[in-house]
């Protein structure tokens, strides 16, 4: 009973400040638009309290600008934190983030593929398909290293931290020089920025981005959510797994195709974010156990929580100006990383 | 006890390129059975239990399971008819032992949630002396407790009104254990037995496989060199050739036999 109310409160508190950090997020920025004027805005799209003015710069900042920022915002921390979440699973080592083993950078190839060759593509598909051509493709180079580094970090049944970190650098060096390439030959305007695909950052949200990015993340979510007693199942070992009942290479699969959904369609519109898909599940593991009934949702939450904040953060530091997002993220998830190598300093002398 | 086929193998082989680690094995386990494969380190203990908890696929013969072939079970089906012990389970993640035990209903499709389900985990837990360590996170535990744990899970799985097709595989059950453990493990393991429970395990101490067993596979260099009631199977001769060592078999008058090395 003890434990039911921490869990609880940890899930009240989560949905708390995440919405506090939501209402924060659209409120602050270079027009300043008060807390109670935001409330009446969303309000008012619901056709009450009509009769209170806002005025229509108000309106337009809140609803065409902020509000589908913060919303990508939160969608794509939700997404991020829950594929660290089930990447970790997978390998079964909390080490793992989708940026470190080369999953995030496959995705930004892909998606810089898609932007770079769009005409081309465009002879071959219909119109209708051409918005979901940017995201299919980063989808795909996401699965396809997320594969590669699972292949090549097994050792004897076994994945290994040092092949996989050695792999994860490999596949990252190798999108690295293609992203390169990629920036350098191109005049598309879209390519401009070399930070904006490593460093990541919200300023491509519109309200169609945010419909997309929504139905992309949501399915895997619900998905993922479904395979929780599998994936607590999944961590005893494959042998283990196997003989409780479950089909392993099955469960493996679905959860590099789920991963690579989320974490390619946050890059395709978001560039790589790093680090919040390694600190998220770790924090959430800390504060309620490592079971997935939990772990996802919480992995969820915290993930929007701390892309949200990073987004508020580099938004103001050196306002009216704004860094990169992923330098936040990376700012908070560095040192932390550091923490964990040196709690972890014994598994790793031995090479397990 | 009834005396129906439980398991039977095929003149079975397995081999990994072209090592042969399983050279052409028959023979047939009855309901009931508590059989002990003993042998020297590679002479196949280990890939002979994979081969029957169908972990790997044999490259020659047949296994039928309830006089199915073994390859026409799921999954899951499977899993609600043995449970296995594999040798030293490793986890990452901070479960808790009642999580670990609790993993073990997973093939009953009840998940282990409702309040039968954890009185019977406290039950087995009960039994496998980890009362105290209940909400213990598994990593903290020492190597003979996380053993014990293992042994807890598949109690779960296994546990039934009805044992007479179910089978247990042990793969060295003994590890880590201290005297008394494995005392009261083998105490346990004679009871699930005496209630129809059909137990196949590899144990390293030849003592604890002869008075645990009443049949027992002897291996050596992939092939059977022996099976069979283990009062018939086990003599001095056989145990030199087998392990190439010294010993004395002694008789004592109640029937029983014990080995001195």
């Amino acid at each position: 009973m003890k434990k039911l109310t921490k869990i609880n409160l940890f899930f009240i508190s989560m949905i708390f400040i995440l919405f506090s950090l939501l209402i924060i997020g659209v409120s602050y920025g270079p027009v300043k638009i008060t807390i109670f004027n935001v409330l009446v805005i969303i309000v008012q799209e619901f056709g009450i309290l009509k009769d209170i003015f806002i005025s229509d710069i108000n309106k337009i900042v809140l609803l065409d600008i902020r509000l589908p920022r913060v919303l990508l915002g939160a969608i794509v921390g939700l997404a991020l934190g829950t594929s660290g979440a089930i990447l970790q699973g997978l390998f079964r080592n909390p080490l793992v983030d989708p940026g470190f083993i080369g999953v995030s950078s496959g995705a930004a190839v892909g998606a810089m593929f898609a932007i770079l060759f769009t005409q081309v593509i465009q002879i071959y598909f219909w119109n209708f398909l051409i918005p979901f051509i940017l995201p299919i493709l980063a989808i795909i180079g996401s699965f396809i290293t997320t594969i590669l580094v699972y292949k090549m970090s097994k050792v004897n049944g076994k994945t290994n931290i040092m092949t996989m970190l050695l792999a994860g650098i490999a596949v990252n060096a190798i999108s690295g020089s293609i992203i390169g390439l990629f920036v350098s030959v191109s005049s598309d305007i879209q390519l401009r920025s070399f930070t904006f695909w490593t460093l990541g950052g919200l300023d491509n949200a519109d309200w169609f981005v945010v419909f997309l990015t929504a139905l992309f993340v949501t399915i895997p979510l619900i998905t993922v959510f479904k395979m929780k007693y599998e994936l607590d199942i999944f961590m005893l070992g494959d042998s283990e797994a196997h003989h409780l009942g479950l089909n392993v290479e099955a469960l493996k699969k679905k959860i590099i195709l789920m991963s690579s959904i989320m974490v390619g369609i946050s890059v395709s519109f978001c560039g790589m974010i790093g680090f919040v898909g390694l600190v998220t599940p770790h924090l959430v593991r800390l504060f309620i156990g490592p079971k997935h009934k939990l772990l996802i949702p919480g992995a969820a939450l915290l993930g929007a929580i701390i892309l949200s904040l990073s987004d508020l953060i580099a938004k103001s530091i050196i306002a009216p100006a704004q860094l990169p997002l992923g330098v936040i993220t990376s700012a908070i998830g560095a040192p932390f990383f550091i923490w964990l190598i040196i709690n972890q300093k014994k598994r790793f002398s031995y090479g397990e | 006890m009834e005396n129906n086929t439980l398991l039977r193998l095929n003149s079975i082989s397995f081999k990994i390129k072209d090592k042969t680690i399983l050279d052409n094995i028959s023979l047939e386990i009855n309901s009931g059975d508590m059989i002990s494969i003993i042998g020297p380190n590679g002479s196949g203990k280990t890939t002979m239990l994979k081969a029957i908890s169908n972990e790997i696929k044999v490259s020659n013969g047949n296994i039928y399971f309830l006089n199915r072939n073994i390859n026409e079970w799921s999954i899951s089906e499977l899993a609600n008819k043995k449970a296995v012990l594999s040798q030293a389970s490793n986890l990452v993640f901070p479960f808790t032992v009642l999580d670990i035990v609790k993993m073990g209903r997973y093939p009953l499709d009840n998940k282990g949630n409702n309040l039968e389900e954890d009185l019977l985990c406290k039950k087995i837990l009960d039994i496998f002396d980890l009362n105290d360590l209940i909400n213990q996170n598994y990593i903290t535990l020492s190597g003979g407790e996380k053993q014990r744990v293992q042994l807890a899970r598949i109690t779960a799985q296994i546990w039934s009104d009805d044992y007479s097709e179910k089978l247990l595989i042990l793969d060295e059950p003994t590890s880590y254990l201290d005297i008394k453990h494995q005392q009261s493990l083998f105490k346990y393991l004679n009871k699930l037995n005496k209630k129809g429970l059909t137990i196949m395990m590899v144990l390293h101490d030849l003592n604890h496989a002869i008075s645990n067993s009443n049949k027992i596979i002897v291996l050596k260099d992939s092939k059977m060199i022996s099976y069979g009631e283990t009062s018939k199977v086990i003599n001095e001769e056989l145990i030199k050739n087998v392990f190439e060592i010294d010993l004395k078999l002694i008789n004592y008058d109640d029937g029983n036999v014990s080995l001195i090395f």
